[in-house]
C-alpha cells in the first residue's frame, strides 16, 4: 500500500519540476515589418497592382511572386541605415532606396531585442520608365505593422 | 542493514506520519518550564543542485546551519552561492551572486527514542545579491530576408538584489550517527527586486528562476548534513 503513497509523491515532485520549467516561450512581438498600401495616382483610391514581384537587393529570394495586392509588409535590414527593394510590376522593374535610423528595444527575456526603425525615408530611384509615380510617407516611425508606414501611388 | 534500508525507506514514505502521534500526547499534559534545548548545530550541503551545477558546468553551492533551539523548533540559516545560464537563443544571460535566508522549522515528526529524523514545516526570509551579465543577443525577426548576426554584449547590469519569504517542507533522517540526509520543496514569493529599465530578471540566487507573469518560484534541494554535536 505504502509503495504507492511514495510513488505519488515521487511523481508528484516530479511534476512539480516540470511545471516550472520554461516560461521563455514568446508569444508576439518581433521586429515590425514596414507596410505599404497601394493607391491609384488620379483617385487616392486603394488600388492593387497586377502581377507584382518583390525583391530585395542584394538579389535575394522575392518576397512576393506575380501576386495582385493593394498592401505589402516587407522587412528592413536590421544590420544597415538603408534597404533597396525592386518592386517589379508587368516586367516594369522599379527601385526603392529606404534609409532609416535604428533603434535596438528590449522585450523581455522571452522575446529578447527587436528593432525599431525612426526616421523613415523613401524614395524611388529614377529609370526613365516609373509604374510608381509617387511615395508618400504617413508614419515615419515603424514599431509596430498592423498599420500602413508609406503609400505608393500608382 | 535493515534499518538502513527502512530508513531509506522513511524518506521516501510519508504515510502513516502521524500514526504515532496521539500515543504521546496524553504524556504532555504537565506544564514544563521554558527551558532551551543543549546546544546543537547541523550543517547541510545541497548535494542534488551541486551535481546538477557540474553538469551544466556552473557552480551551484548551498549550504544550510540549524539547530534544535527550543521543543520541536529549529532556527535555520540557508546561505549559498549560485550561478545561472539563461538561453533561449534570442538572448544568453548569466547570473551570478550570493544569498542568505533566515526562517523557523517546526518538527512534526514524534520520534521513537534514540532517532532523530524530522519532517518540518518551515517559514524564511531570504535576500540575495548578485550581478547579471548579457552576454549576446540575437535580434528577434520573423523574416529571414536580413539575417539576424549575433552580437557579443558582455554588458553587466550589477548590483542586483532581490528579498522573498517561502514557506517549505523538509523531510531529514539520520541514516548513520550524526549523518542525515533528507530534501525540501519550497514555495517562493518574491518580495521586492531591484532591477534595470529595459532588462529582466531570469534567476536570483537561492530563489530560483523568476517567472515573468507571477512573484512566485519554487525549490526543490537534496541536502546531506551532520550534526556536530549529539544531544
Amino acid at each position: 500500500m505504502n509503495y504507492k503513497k511514495s510513488l505519488f509523491f515521487v511523481i508528484a515532485s516530479l511534476l512539480l519540476l516540470l511545471a516550472c520549467e520554461k516560461d521563455d516561450v514568446c508569444l508576439g512581438a518581433d521586429t515590425p515589418k514596414m507596410v505599404m498600401r497601394l493607391y491609384d495616382f488620379d483617385t487616392h483610391e486603394l488600388k492593387p497592382a497586377s502581377d507584382l514581384t518583390v525583391v530585395a537587393l542584394p538579389s535575394r529570394d522575392s518576397l512576393y511572386k506575380n501576386i495582385s495586392t493593394d498592401s505589402l509588409a516587407v522587412p528592413l535590414d536590421i544590420n544597415q541605415d538603408f534597404t533597396e527593394y525592386v518592386l517589379t510590376e508587368n516586367n516594369n522593374p522599379d527601385t526603392l532606396h529606404i534609409t532609416y535610423t535604428r533603434s535596438l528595444f528590449f522585450v523581455s527575456k522571452a522575446c529578447g531585442y527587436i528593432m525599431f526603425f525612426e526616421n523613415l525615408g523613401v524614395e524611388v530611384k529614377p529609370d526613365g520608365n516609373l509604374w510608381i509615380k509617387d511615395v508618400e510617407i504617413i508614419e515615419n516611425q515603424i514599431k509596430a505593422d498592423t498599420s500602413a508606414h508609406v503609400k505608393i501611388y500608382h | 542493514m535493515l534499518k538502513f534500508i527502512i530508513k531509506i525507506y522513511f524518506i521516501f514514505s510519508l504515510g502513516g506520519l502521524f500514526a504515532q502521534q496521539a500515543a504521546n500526547d496524553s504524556l504532555k499534559s504537565v506544564k514544563k518550564p521554558f527551558k532551551l534545548n543543549k546546544f546543537n548545530l547541523r550543517a547541510g550541503f545541497d548535494i542534488g543542485n551541486f551535481i546538477y551545477g557540474k553538469t551544466q558546468d556552473l557552480g551551484r553551492y548551498n549550504f544550510y546551519l540549524d539547530s534544535n533551539l527550543y521543543k520541536d523548533y529549529y532556527l535555520i540559516f540557508h546561505f549559498g552561492n549560485e550561478e545561472y545560464l539563461f538561453d533561449n537563443t534570442l538572448i544568453e544571460m548569466s547570473t551570478s551572486g550570493s544569498y542568505a535566508m533566515l526562517g523557523i522549522d517546526y518538527n512534526l515528526y514524534d520520534n521513537w527514542p534514540g532517532m532523530d529524523n524530522q519532517i518540518m514545516l518551515g517559514f524564511s526570509v531570504g535576500k540575495a545579491s548578485f550581478s547579471n551579465t548579457l552576454q549576446k543577443y540575437r535580434i528577434n525577426q520573423s523574416s529571414d530576408v536580413f539575417p539576424s548576426e549575433t552580437i557579443i554584449s558582455n554588458k553587466e547590469f550589477d548590483n542586483l538584489s532581490a528579498t522573498w519569504m517561502e514557506i517549505r517542507s523538509a523531510i531529514q533522517v539520520e541514516l548513520f550517527k550524526n549523518i542525515y540526509v533528507g530534501y525540501n520543496i519550497s514555495l517562493k514569493y518574491l518580495l521586492s527586486d531591484k532591477k534595470y529599465p529595459d532588462f529582466e530578471l531570469t534567476y536570483i540566487p537561492g530563489f530560483r528562476r523568476v517567472n515573468s507573469n507571477s512573484s512566485y518560484g519554487f525549490g526543490l534541494q537534496y541536502f546531506i548534513s551532520y550534526r556536530f554535536k549529539s544531544r
